[in-house]
């Protein structure tokens, strides 16, 4: 599909000062174009970057089903009472096979339509596989742009071991359920390492207290070795009613500002942005790489030799990038 | 550059049969789209809120209960309000062929009937978006 509509949906809309004001719109659209690789987007987030509100990232992540919406549903729902502007992204899978996905997560949240303190953006995995999409980060930047003073990130559904919002968010809440499993379940390394508030939602079916017992265990073991600066809290919810939402506010609350008093909160956004500096360093030497080897298919040339096993990959590799340094250097004008 | 239609799928008013709204969802998404699903009892404007937030190329509106003579001209009145009539409304449901020109009139691109394929409504969203 061609993007002749792309023009005609901005309406002539400037995104970068339409996005300053707080239009919705312009958010949306510069949303899309991160998704879909618009380089024009880099433009704009470069225009953008120094106009961030300072909002609290909350990733929320738990298995399929354990009322990961809900709970952001209920939480958004208190949090406006408090007066604060709440960006919202779910992420729900896209499918390895068509690429299609179905974007459910706004189901749960029916009732934060319409207020004009709400942004809610769905969006697929697009083929990523932590648990988040490869855009969120920069769809966290642009609802920063927008003056959220809480975004949160919904996960997909997870197992074990998708961890990817750890990385973008200040604050880890995992969702879980009772009835997951016994003690052995909560020793695995993996998503109970980055939690840093631990729910067990549905606290009305039966197994809620031995889950807490188990969770608690595995946290006074950790607590040992950890600097206990900011423990990790748990608290039982029941989403679908709200049994227990204040506590969980208060246990998020309570979990920045002791991250913030230690100067850890401080260290993790300054590790996020790195991270995002040497991402974007990464694209861009592979795409310098990718250009070099377009116009001098120095990879081909050398792949019959490695197939025959008169050349290896490992000298080949150092031999390559000697080539394209050189090639950087004398032929071309970055 | 190639991207997946992103289209809203949504319910209005009171009407509470969502069992044809999931089927068209679901055959958007194995054709590749990415379809945001909002459930039942949407207002107009929150259905133009949400597409507007999703940044879709096009709502799909379903109507088994008769209102669709006010609700469907409705959403398209509040786009344009909102400057987005660039969004393409399509709907579908139990729709009796006297008021199809009237919807077509207010602006709403295709009406399905009972009987419609899946297909049809696919590749008209292809060739449309």
């Amino acid at each position: 599909m061609d993007r002749a509509t792309e023009t005609k949906k901005n309406n002539g809309m400037d995104l970068a000062t339409e996005l300053k004001k707080g239009n919705k719109r312009a958010a949306a659209r510069l949303i899309s174009m991160i998704e879909n690789q618009d380089r024009k987007a880099e433009e704009i987030l470069k225009d953008c970057w120094s106009h961030r509100t300072k909002s609290r990232i909350i990733g929320i992540t738990g298995p399929p089903g354990s009322g990961k919406s809900t709970l952001v549903d209920q939480l958004a729902k208190h949090l406006l009472k408090e007066k604060k502007k709440i960006g919202i992204i779910a992420v729900d899978p896209t499918s390895p096979i068509t690429g299609g996905a179905f974007l459910g997560d706004r189901v749960r949240m029916a009732e934060l339509n319409g207020e004009p303190d709400i942004f809610i953006r769905s969006m697929g995995t697009r083929g990523a596989l932590g648990g988040i999409s490869k855009s969120v980060s920069g769809a966290v930047r642009v609802l920063e742009v927008l003056g959220m003073d809480d975004i949160f990130i919904e996960t997909v559904g997870i197992g074990q071991s998708e961890v990817d919002v750890a990385g973008i968010a200040d604050i880890v809440v995992l969702v879980t359920v009772p009835g997951m499993g016994d003690d052995i379940q909560t020793e695995k390394a993996g998503i109970l390492e980055v939690a840093d508030v631990i729910v067990v939602n549905k606290a009305d079916h039966d197994g809620v207290r031995q889950a807490v017992q188990h969770l608690k265990a595995l946290i006074v073991q950790n607590a040992e070795k950890m600097s206990v600066e900011a423990p990790i809290g748990i608290v039982s919810t029941v989403a679908s009613s709200g049994f227990g939402i204040p506590e969980l506010i208060t246990a998020m609350e309570a979990h920045y500002l002791q991250k913030a008093d230690s100067g850890a909160a401080d260290q993790i956004r300054r590790d996020r942005i790195k991270q995002e500096l040497l991402a974007q360093i990464q694209l861009r030497f592979w795409k310098e790489f990718e250009e070099y080897d377009r116009r001098n298919s120095a990879v081909d040339q050398r792949l019959g030799a490695i197939v025959s096993a008169d050349a290896n990959p490992y000298s080949e590799a150092v031999e390559l990038l000697k080539e394209f340094m050189e090639w950087r250097r004398t032929e071309n004008n970055y | 550059m190639d991207r997946p239609i992103r289209v809203v799928i949504a319910k209005l008013g009171l009407d509470g049969h969502d069992r044809g709204a999931k089927i068209i969802a679901r055959a958007l998404r194995d054709a590749g789209m990415e379809v945001i699903y909002t459930g039942l009892r949407q207002t107009p404007e929150n259905v133009v809120e949400i597409a507007i937030q999703e940044d879709a190329d096009c709502i799909g509106l379903s109507s088994l209960s008769g209102a669709h003579s006010h609700l469907f001209p409705k959403v398209i009145q509040i786009l344009k309000e909102r400057q987005a009539e660039d969004i393409m409304v399509f709907g579908g449901g139990v729709i009796p062929a006297a008021d199809i020109p009237m919807l077509t009139e207010a602006g709403i691109a295709a009406v399905f009937t009972p009987g419609t394929t899946t297909e049809d409504v696919i590749d008209f969203l292809k060739k449309t978006v």
